[in-house]
């Protein structure tokens, strides 16, 4: 039986509704990534956990603030974003949490307790030893290393900051297209299409990038934030941590790439028998 | 058409003389795939010079269902010049 006689018969009724059904799902992944795309460059400045795009740059700072008269030192976990009003200062958000303050007067001169922006003093460099106490401790192991950007902050950075994302969801649409113009000439009958070789390498590459971009570009742009914060003057001793790639998208990756090359084999023995009754 | 089966196209001058077999014997193109158990699609590609290859199965059973040789049913053209 001749290749092309099977594309000729009329298509069953399911494998029109599964034709019909992939056919929305494309329309939908494609604008839903168009919205994504632009999504994450716009809510650069929205903290990941409400859904934003930015990075959240988080550490520990022990701020040795001394209240002479009472003598204690207050532990703040702070958030650092981008933005900063005056050159050397950084608008600090400082979050309390996990340790009770009994007085907001303990943050003296630095705000208040609680969630809200704090603004250090101007040339303050936060690795100056002060009363014999440093100013900062490492970052602890385990803290998250991410990077929020001020919403007032310039297209620049917003489109550095938003750039992970914007690559992201674009690898994701590009992958969720091919698969599913693949999936579809699966269920047409048409297993060894000529183009699904080539929609299979998309998809690879594809899944490469969302992979390469998840892992290794977002911890390398947190890197290049926290040069620019530093080359105000501020030394903040954190570090954007090790970029690291997941093994197991490593392996499917590889195998998409085994069935791209297994139906590039088909195809050229479905080509060489088209034609043969 | 991939890039191999147009070369193919071009490489091969086979004539299929079916539809003169056909109507010297008075017979459908139905018929005759009734009696040779190969398609009528399949029939009418070799009919119309578009089929790129044959199984002996087939060519056999074409012959016997029209009492022909393979020389009947097929002719290579001249070569243009």
């Amino acid at each position: 039986m001749a290749v092309s006689e099977v594309t000729m018969r009329p298509q069953p009724r399911w494998r029109r509704v599964v034709s019909a059904l992939i056919t929305a799902y494309v329309v939908i992944t494609v604008l839903e990534t168009i919205t994504m795309v632009v999504f994450a460059v716009g809510s650069g400045s929205m903290d990941p956990s409400s859904g934003g795009s930015g990075i959240v740059l988080t550490g520990t700072f022990t701020y040795p603030y001394h209240n002479v008269s009472k003598g204690r030192t207050v532990e703040i976990p702070v958030t650092a974003p981008t933005g900063f009003t005056e050159p050397g200062q950084i608008a600090v958000d400082s979050r309390v949490s996990g340790f009770a303050v009994e007085d907001e007067s303990d943050f003296g001169p630095f705000g208040y307790a609680g969630r809200g922006s704090v603004t250090l003093p101007n040339g303050m460099d936060l690795d100056h030893e002060r009363n014999g106490t440093a100013l900062l401790q490492p970052l602890r192991t385990g803290s998250r290393h991410e990077l929020v950007i001020d919403s007032s902050v310039g297209w620049g950075y917003r489109l550095l900051v938003g750039l992970p994302s914007m690559l992201l969801w674009t690898g994701v649409g590009i992958a969720s297209v091919m698969f599913a113009m693949f999936v579809r000439s699966i269920f047409g009958g048409r297993p060894f299409d000529p183009q699904n070789p080539r929609r299979l390498l998309w998809m690879a590459g594809s899944l490469a990038m969302v992979v390469l971009t998840d892992s290794w570009l977002r911890v390398w742009i947190v890197r290049v934030m926290l040069d620019v914060l530093n080359q105000h003057g501020l030394r903040i001793p954190l570090h954007a941590g090790n970029p690291g790639i997941n093994q197991a998208p490593i392996f499917v990756i590889i195998g998409v790439l085994c069935l791209a090359a297994a139906f590039r084999a088909g195809a050229r023995m479905a080509a060489d028998t088209e034609g043969l009754v | 058409m991939t890039p191999a089966l147009a070369d193919l196209q071009e490489a091969h001058r086979v004539v299929c003389h079916l539809d003169r077999l056909l109507a010297e014997r008075d017979m459908t193109l139905a018929a005759l795939s009734a009696q040779v158990g190969v398609t009528v699609v399949n029939l009418s590609i070799l009919k119309n010079n578009r089929a790129k290859a044959i199984r002996f199965t087939t060519l056999t059973a074409i012959c016997d269902a029209l009492d022909c040789q393979p020389a009947d049913l097929f002719s290579v053209q001249s070569q243009p010049p």
